[in-house]
């Protein structure tokens, strides 16, 4: 894809896109081609309808808005039936039909990335009615846009503003980008493969007996579960954006060190940045934000946050999720307290004081109990999980991490992964380790390509693929 | 781009010696998982199946109990596992690469039969396997290491799982007493019981294509081994012809079929399913017996 980007199609801008969508389609197809269909009747609904809206916009403002809200209807209906349906069809059927629905469910398979291309989707005919963007002639970018393989599985949920003008004009190769995102990639795939993966292992067989394991080690779990998500979804985008910056195409980060955190809302500042950000844009700030009484403003909270739960799979446990998430919000709504961190913690110091290390560990705690309930298969699973942690033995929980042979290895290379982030923090495109010294750099690099060899596992999936 | 060019190419050069080396100490210190060694070397007598097969036939007991001469050595176990070689064309194709370019006449073959080894699975295991499809049989088998070989497949010394130079793999270590084997038993069953028996046209036809590939290399056996009386039950229900189905091909083939399914639960087995470690030497010898018995002697 490379050469053939660069080499064979790097002075044309229409072959450039025109691969770029090709190879998108035969990622997808890859995976599962038969949603191709779907895939490419979601980029031409929107299109046309990016053509309508920007038509109609300014002399008949009421077809433009029925315009942009086919586009969403239509792509949210879709999203609904395959990803919803049968979850409110089986809640229905429990709640007044004994439980028994069988004659109503659809059995629909979920086709890959569904929820984050018609994001995306939504996300253009809305900005051209607000008139941020144009409307695209050439259905090309538009569906380089929808499509573009890099972002296709699992995110980010790139803007229209952002990624179409790229796709505009001809991208010309810069070693300083090509580099950064191999360093990118490969900073990604030592959080996925090294850090993510292996505390899977332990993560995965605590919770096939949750019943039967001691609170401590259930803590223990809990702890690695976060670990775990944190390096799967943050290296899948880090692989994302460095794939996209190799073909010449910049995407915006989608995590900023969230656990480096000094509160809930700045985690959710942090945290899965281009979804919180869409749902702020295309949810909250239209519900009317932050700008109403105290009411309406946790009432917007709790919707948004639901929805996101929602959105990230059709089980109670992911509702239950989003909820806690947007209540752990209410207390400071409520009191007006609410601190806007807008620089890197423990700014020009080595280390943080002691009161932004306890606001750091508490907002990790936070955010930790929090993923119980995401990690959870069910509720009975998740109440069976906080059960028992509720025994005084899960304050052993910390010497387990040296004491169990397993975790010490996994304990170094979390630590590896907190010293390079920690001191990267500061650094608003930090993409991996970099050293001033260039032997020192390529040492680093080949240590970690060779522990992601080591470590590679070829039944691993990203969390993230599933939603 | 040509520095990014030149730097990406010289980092991939390094990073594949780092891998090369990272493998070779690999293959010199044994860390393999419990398939490796079976993709080193071509052998002229072969044993082929399912698990029942890797764990419950020892190359080593039958070449010893046959005089010397009879048959071509070494004897390799080159059994899997019940969704990665039932008879197929990927079976039939791993198979030919591991006897190999050899002219030997004077093979022996072993071919283990069961109703789940011919059963008519539609999911397909060519899909599940790629190690039969495309691995080639050199040592060290470098794509194998690169390939499959991580910590986390190793069979480490000291645990339960022993995969010998000649392919038997040995389970020792669990707990056999009889309630262990019981709950084991009644684990296994019910994943059998999950999956639908059909006996499959095609895979019987793989069966016919192996067994007349090996015939040109040496003498051919078909044999089914024992299992648990609660296995053998299952077995009767949803395949009852299947001593008679197979009998009719070693008749038609000139084969010699021997079945000790009605020897099921002489021999202790650790799940219902695959003979125990000291049983399957037992049988072993037993089915040497029945060899030399056909054996013309020399």
């Amino acid at each position: 894809m490379f050469v053939l980007h660069w080499f064979v199609c790097g002075r044309n801008l229409r072959a450039q896109n025109g691969l770029i969508v090709l190879a998108s389609y035969a990622f997808y197809a890859w995976w599962d081609w038969r949603f191709l269909a779907l895939l490419a009747g979601t980029s031409l609904l929107c299109w046309s309808c990016g053509l309508a809206v920007a038509r109609w916009r300014e002399s008949a403002p009421r077809r433009a808005l029925f315009f942009n809200a086919l586009n969403i209807v239509v792509n949210l209906g879709v999203l609904a039936l395959f990803k919803y349906y049968d979850f409110f069809a089986q809640s229905f059927a429990d709640a007044f039909l004994g439980g028994n629905a069988s004659g109503i469910l659809l059995h629909l398979a979920l086709p890959v990335g569904i929820s984050f291309y018609t994001f995306k989707a939504l996300a253009y005919t809305i900005e051209i009615r607000r008139g941020t963007i144009p409307a695209e002639r050439d259905p090309m970018p538009v569906m380089a846009y929808i499509s573009f393989f890099p972002q296709l599985l699992a995110g980010p949920i790139e803007r229209p503003q952002h990624l179409i003008p790229q796709f505009k004009q001809l991208r010309t190769f810069s070693y300083e980008q090509a580099t950064d995102g191999c360093r990118q990639i490969l900073w990604g795939l030592f959080k996925k493969v090294v850090v993510a993966d292996n505390c899977a292992v332990y993560v995965n067989e605590v919770w096939d007996n949750v019943g039967g394991e001691a609170g401590s080690t259930l803590l223990l779990a809990a702890i690695l579960f976060s670990v775990q998500i944190y390096g799967d979804f943050s290296g899948y985008s880090d692989i994302s954006i460095g794939v996209g910056k190799l073909l010449g195409v910049r995407s915006r980060k989608n995590f900023d060190m969230p656990y480096f955190s000094r509160g809930i809302a700045e985690f959710w500042r942090k945290w899965h940045i281009s979804l919180t950000s869409w749902f702020r844009d295309y949810v909250y700030i239209p519900m009317g934000g932050s700008r109403c009484p105290k009411g309406r403003v946790i009432f917007n909270t709790l919707v948004v946050f639901l929805l996101s739960g929602l959105w990230h799979g059709a089980d109670w446990t992911f509702v239950l999720w989003g909820a806690y998430n947007g209540l752990l919000f209410v207390p400071g709504l409520i009191s007006g307290h609410r601190p806007r961190y807008r620089d890197a913690v423990a700014q020009g110091r080595m280390l943080p004081s002691l009161k932004e290390l306890g606001l750091m560990l508490f907002t990790f705690g936070l955010a930790t109990l929090g993923w119980i309930l995401f990690r959870a298969d069910n509720l009975q699973q998740a109440v069976a999980f906080f059960e028992g942690l509720g025994h005084l033995g899960t304050l052993k929980a910390p010497l387990l991490f040296f004491v169990t042979p397993r975790i010490r290895l996994q304990m170094i290379f979390i630590c590896c992964l907190l010293v390079a982030e920690w001191t990267g923090r500061k650094n608003p495109d930090f993409s991996g380790i970099r050293t001033r010294y260039k032997i020192l750099n390529w040492c680093l690099y080949l240590a970690i390509a060779i522990l992601v060899f080591w470590f590679w596992r070829n039944d691993s999936a990203f969390i993230y693929q599933q939603f | 781009m040509k520095r990014f060019v030149f730097q990406g190419l010289l980092f991939a050069l390094l990073l594949l010696a780092g891998v090369w080396a990272i493998l070779t100490w690999i293959d010199w210190k044994g860390y393999s998982d419990e398939y490796y060694k079976r993709f080193l070397h071509p052998a002229p007598s072969l044993i082929l199946g399912t698990s029942r097969a890797a764990q419950g036939i020892v190359p080593e007991v039958l070449a010893a109990g046959l005089p010397e001469g009879t048959f071509s050595l070494p004897l390799e176990n080159f059994a899997f596992t019940v969704v990665t070689s039932p008879y197929s064309e990927t079976y039939y194709k791993a198979i030919k690469k591991k006897i190999g370019g050899l002219e030997d006449k004077q093979g022996l073959f072993i071919l283990a039969v069961d109703p789940y080894s011919l059963r008519d699975d539609k999911a397909g295991e060519q899909e599940k396997w790629l190690h039969l499809r495309w691995t080639a049989i050199r040592e060290p088998n470098y794509f194998y290491l690169f390939r499959y070989c991580r910590p986390h497949s190793w069979v480490r010394p000291g645990g339960h799982t022993i995969l010998h130079d000649d392919g038997w793999l040995e389970i020792s270590g669990i707990p056999v007493d009889s309630a262990s084997v019981a709950a084991a038993t009644e684990r296994k069953m019910s994943e059998y019981n999950d999956w639908e028996i059909q006996k499959s046209d095609e895979r019987m036809g793989w069966l016919i294509r192996t067994i007349d590939l090996l015939k040109v290399h040496g003498t051919v056996y078909l044999v089914r081994i024992p299992v648990s009386p609660q296995m053998k039950g299952r077995e009767d229900q949803v395949w009852p012809d299947f001593d008679q189905d197979i009998r009719a091909i070693a008749d038609s083939m000139a084969l010699h079929y021997f079945s000790f399914i009605q020897q099921s639960g002489d021999f202790r087995t650790t799940d219902g399913n695959h003979l125990y470690r000291d049983d399957a030497i037992l049988f072993s010898k037993a089915l040497c017996d029945s060899i030399l018995l056909c054996t013309p002697s020399q």
